[in-house]
């Protein structure tokens, strides 16, 4: 009986594993990486024109070219972090390794939240028609995980109907940030999917797109 | 621990398994390749007693006594019994046109019970035992002969074909059947040869009545007594270029029941021999074979689990999502996307594919049997992809039968075709 070959199969298997493991986790890092170097390039934009609000509100000048390129750079800002977190969303679906992703995504929640409360600033200091819809979510109860997506679906929608008359605003519930969970608790947000259209209208559960198109009027 | 991380340890020890049998006869092929088709030196020919048992075979013994009467063997040295286990058909008297075939008759009683009867009026050196719808080479009992140089070995099986294979599943048997012959010859260099298939194995004739016989309880007699020999010490080899062509089951649902006799059987003969397991004394049915038949079941039900996991996970998820959309009044139809992203489930994934196509690769070349050449991709996509993964249900069904039924009866598990 050749039993040399079964420890040698076990040593080749062994290192196989081990390497291919390795080989996961590094690719879980680059993601990882990945993300986080476009946080910081976003965050570094988003410095910028918060400087730029700052010199702005020092001069007590929002004049209507201050406020074109602000409200241009704001729309931006939102892609732009928009799609960054539909990327965390796909990586967090393959990671398997890498924890860190959870840092990112409370990264990306914090840039949302800033961006939510400038853009209500510029809706007041440049008298702008936009409507703002935050939407709160969980991120980790998988029991409400289909309802959750089917909101998700129904916004993007709107946004994609509403264009720039509509600035979308995920922030999730459960991540242990403490703005967040104040603004909730302010707004008598108790779980989720929950939706705050506007700073003034709260919608618990899931809500159709027929009662959220009565509250925003999209012009394309 | 959370439901996702089950799964991901699930896969993962899944993986684990399956890329040490891939490479573990990876490894033995690449030692051992220029030995597959070595035999001993030819030794003086013994007497052989060729058993047909045979169960309303009247469509086929024809042939598998024709290929016998074929036989490149002294036919002084040759008897053919055939053991009628109470068929209803014409099958005796098929078998009473042929001259010099010894024909006994005995109520029905499954195929180990008709063995044992012709073991008992045997009285050759040897005995072969030969299904009632298999046909033998001519030259098959000249080639396995040698191997019974070294007086340790009790019994030598042979490499079985697919004979004319008619449809998708008997075509796609042809591709399993000619992987068999590789893996079990390499096995024979663990000396865990573990079954002596029914359509052409031949004893040693004192030592199969020494370790009494075949089990009439056992559905897979075949397994049964090979895993007897090797508790007795004895060896199994394999004869390589001894050919024998056989037919296999024509329906879904013949081919269903086949495999449920066999994994029955193969739970109970592990079952039985449970005591064996990682002791000595017992040669490498303790050490490899019955770890081996365990590790084998452990990746079936880890494979079925993880993947009807994911399977209904996601059409749940699927449904769940679809109404509570379509009840929001949003379109659910464009909400999923393909990621395709490498993670290391990827890695493995692709790895073990690879290292299957290479097994394949290899078994095909090793055994010299051509499949149709291009021809052939379909049916070796369609064996890799949807034939492999339909054995861990059938494995599943089995071993819940197992468990719930208490006598299991050989007709029930009948294939014929």
């Amino acid at each position: 009986m050749q039993v040399d070959v079964l420890w040698k199969a076990g040593i080749l298997t062994l290192a196989v594993f081990v390497a291919g493991i390795g080989i996961g986790v590094w690719l879980d890092d680059q993601r990882v990486a990945q993300v986080q170097s476009q946080l910081t390039d976003i965050d570094l934009q988003w410095n910028d024109a918060r400087l730029m609000s700052l010199y702005y509100q020092q001069r007590a000048a929002f004049d209507g070219t201050f406020c074109t390129s602000a409200l241009e750079a704001n729309m931006g800002f939102n892609d732009r972090i928009y799609k960054q977190g539909l990327e965390i969303d796909r990586f967090e679906q393959v990671n398997r390794f890498a924890p860190e992703l959870l840092q990112a995504k409370k990264r990306y929640a914090m840039l949302q939240l800033q961006f939510w409360l400038n853009s209500i600033a510029l809706k007041q200091a440049c008298n702008a028609s936009y409507s703002t819809v935050v939407y709160f979510y969980n991120h980790y109860d998988q029991n409400i995980a289909a309802q959750q997506r089917a909101q998700s679906e129904v916004l993007t929608e709107l946004k994609n109907k509403c264009g720039a008359d509509m600035l979308l605003v995920p922030l999730p519930l459960d991540l242990g940030i403490s703005t967040i969970s104040m603004i909730a608790a302010q707004y008598n947000v108790t779980g989720a999917p929950n939706l705050l259209v506007n700073e003034k209208y709260v919608f618990n559960g899931l809500t159709g797109k027929s009662t959220l198109q009565q509250l925003l009027p999209c012009s394309s | 621990m959370p439901q996702a991380a089950l799964i991901d340890v699930a896969y993962l020890v899944f993986a684990l398994i399956s890329l040490y049998m891939s490479f573990l006869f990876l490894l033995l092929w690449n030692r051992n390749r220029s030995q597959l088709r070595a035999s001993p030196v030819s030794v003086a020919l013994p007497s052989i007693s060729v058993l047909v048992p045979a169960y309303n075979e009247e469509r086929t013994i024809t042939g598998t006594l024709e290929a016998l009467r074929c036989q490149d063997y002294p036919k002084d040295k040759l008897n053919v019994i055939v053991i009628d286990d109470g068929s209803t058909d014409r099958t005796a008297d098929v078998v009473r046109q042929f001259g010099g075939v010894i024909l006994l008759k005995k109520p029905n009683g499954g195929k180990a019970s008709a063995l044992n009867v012709g073991l008992a009026a045997a009285d050759g050196e040897m005995v072969a035992c030969v299904d009632s719808d298999s046909r033998p080479a001519p030259d098959s009992l000249r080639k396995i002969i040698p191997f019974f140089s070294d007086p340790k070995v009790a019994a030598v099986t042979t490499s079985i074909f697919i004979r004319e294979p008619k449809n998708l599943i008997q075509r796609l048997q042809r591709i399993e059947y000619i992987m068999i012959v590789w893996a079990r010859k390499l096995l024979e260099f663990l000396d865990s040869i573990y079954v002596t298939p029914g359509p052409l194995s031949v004893y040693r004739t004192s030592v199969l009545r020494k370790v009494g016989g075949f089990d009439e309880k056992n559905l897979t007699e075949d397994i049964e007594i090979a895993w007897r020999l090797m508790h007795a010490g004895y060896a199994i080899k394999m004869a390589t270029d001894a050919e024998v062509d056989t037919a296999a089951p024509y329906t879904f649902k013949n081919w269903w029941r086949q495999r449920m006799r066999w994994n029955i059987g193969g739970i109970q003969t592990t079952v039985k021999y449970r005591h064996t397991l990682f002791r000595r004394g017992f040669g490498a049915l303790g050490t490899f074979v019955i770890p081996f038949f365990a590790a084998s079941y452990i990746i079936s039900m880890l494979g079925l689990f993880v993947f009807a996991y994911i399977i209904v996970k996601s059409l749940a998820d699927f449904v769940m999502f679809s109404l509570a959309t379509l009840g929001a009044g949003a379109n659910p139809v464009h909400a999923f996307e393909l990621i395709l992203m490498p993670d290391v489930f990827t890695i493995f994934g692709v790895l073990i594919f690879l290292l299957s196509l290479v097994w394949i690769r290899i078994s095909l070349k090793a055994v010299h049997k051509p499949i149709g050449g291009l021809r052939s991709i379909p049916d070796l996509l369609l064996y890799l992809v949807l034939y492999i993964t339909v054995f861990p249900i059938n494995l599943f069904q089995s071993s819940i039968r197992f468990i719930t039924v208490r006598d299991h009866d050989w007709t029930r598990y009948s294939s014929v075709a």
